[in-house]
């Protein structure tokens, strides 16, 4: 090979590495500007779903916390407003004795409304829900939904299901509550069936009725729905919806269960 | 009086020179020893205008600069360098490239009559490249700052490299087969030259500005 032929390769060979090398900077640069894209998308989607989780929580919370005030402001104020007028009425039994029907059927409407409102307020209560049981919850429930008299409830609840966190717990019953007054309201279901079970990666919860279903009833934007999807993302819960033939409802909460066993 | 554009670089680097001596206070060690190859070619560049004066070829002087300035180009990157893996690998090619470079000159290309073109090449292409991961560490480690000489440093390297491999290869060949045409290549390399003292000199600058 002549010298002239030599030296031409060979300029031929180091623009070409040198070409070669720039792509491959070019391209190396756009793959790292690429996975830094995405580096930076997932980082801005998990600040907003943390975001998003302690804004619920936060709600939750204040919720909560009303629903505690409510409670004081009840039994405090209003039992206390009730109980002087029944008192009063009692005293004016005494003096004036007997007193029209009217009245004392009042009085027995009163004490019955102070029964009620005693109630209510135990239930908004903080100290209710840091005792709360979900177990004797759920039987509460279906002893009040039988006593209704207007829906036939089939619970099939794990005695051994017991949840690690009080929070879980309660926002569970609040979902379970949210169907229930669904099926009642809406759907007119006349057999609501509700299983809590324990399941591979956590807490299995199915739920149906023999309504007309959500969506049909257009609740598919309702606050109800919206609240309890809130609820079950609180829980990182996966979840199913099926509207087609009543309602019914699947999820799986993936939480640290605690057995009895 | 006729200017000779191919010694303007000189200047250049003379400047770099200058802005090094002010502000070597706030060099570090490694910094201080990037200095060390301007002074090189400084040196280099007065050698050889001298010897042209006299009609001798400078190319013996630019075939022993340019094994110096690359190892030790490539010495600094492996001081620089974050991963303890690359900075093996640099120091590991360094010695390569001069074993490889000591060869060339004894025995593939002429030391005194020929341009090194194979050094100049593989040398040019091994600091591309690790002028480019000193670049994409600092990248993927979010560290990029003017303040930094080395990043100043490894750009002008690269931007001359790149330019200059495909420019300096053809040297000998023009040379000997085109020599009307190697002013035109000698002037590309000049202004490359003078472009990779500026990239030093701004390096050297931003190092002593206090931070906005």
């Amino acid at each position: 090979m002549e010298k002239s032929e030599s030296y031409i390769i060979f300029i031929i060979i180091a623009t070409v590495a040198v070409l070669a090398l720039m792509i491959i900077v070019v391209a190396d640069l756009l793959l790292i500007y690429r996975n830094k894209q995405l580096k930076y998308r997932n980082e801005l989607l998990a600040l907003n779903s943390k975001l998003e989780r302690t804004t619920l929580e936060v709600t939750n919370e204040v919720t909560e916390q009303v629903f505690s005030d409510i409670a004081d402001e009840l039994h405090n104020n209003v039992c206390q407003t009730l109980t002087l007028a029944v008192i009063h009425i009692n005293q004016a039994e005494v003096e004036k004795n007997p007193l029209p029907n009217h009245i004392l059927e009042s009085r027995d409407t009163i004490r019955q409304a102070l029964t009620d409102i005693r109630n209510l307020s135990h239930l908004l209560s903080k100290e209710y829900w840091l005792n709360f049981d979900i177990h004797q919850a759920l039987k509460a429930l279906e002893i009040k939904l039988i006593s209704s008299g207007k829906i036939k409830v089939n619970f099939d609840v794990d005695p051994l299901v017991k949840f690690n966190s009080k929070d879980h717990e309660i926002i569970v019953i609040r979902i379970l509550q949210e169907m229930i007054l669904n099926s009642l309201k809406h759907s007119n279901a006349s057999l609501v069936e509700i299983k809590l079970r324990n399941s591979n990666n956590g807490l299995g919860l199915w739920y149906s009725d023999n309504g007309k279903g959500f969506l049909s009833v257009n609740m598919s934007e309702g606050l109800g729905l919206k609240t309890m999807k809130q609820r079950l993302s609180l829980l990182k819960a996966k979840y199913h919806i099926n509207s087609e033939n009543g309602f019914k409802f699947e999820a799986e909460i993936p939480m640290k269960l605690v057995s009895n066993v | 009086m006729e200017i000779n554009f191919i010694n303007i670089p000189t200047v250049f680097i003379l400047a770099t020179l200058v802005i090094g001596f002010l502000r070597y206070k706030s060099l570090s060690k490694y910094e201080l020893l990037i200095l060390v190859i301007p002074s090189l070619n400084f040196i280099a560049d007065v050698v050889s205008s001298v010897l042209i004066n006299r009609h001798i070829s400078t190319n013996f002087c630019y075939n022993l600069l340019i094994p110096i300035e690359i190892s030790l180009t490539l010495f600094i990157y492996s001081k620089h360098l974050i991963k303890k893996k690359s900075r093996i690998l640099v120091f590991v090619t360094m010695l390569i490239f001069l074993l490889f470079s000591i060869i060339n000159l004894l025995f593939i290309q002429e030391f005194i009559s020929e341009f090194a073109s194979y050094n100049f090449f593989l040398g040019g292409i091994l600091v591309c490249m690790f002028s480019y991961l000193v670049w994409r560490e600092e990248i993927l480690d979010g560290l990029i700052s003017p303040k930094k000489v080395i990043l100043w440093f490894a750009a002008a390297n690269f931007i001359y490299y790149t330019i200059s491999v495909p420019v300096m290869s053809a040297n000998n060949w023009l040379v000997l087969y085109l020599k009307e045409m190697a002013i035109p290549i000698y002037l590309i390399n000049s202004i490359n030259y003078a472009i990779w003292s500026v990239f030093l000199s701004l390096g050297l600058l931003w190092k002593n500005r206090k931070a906005i």
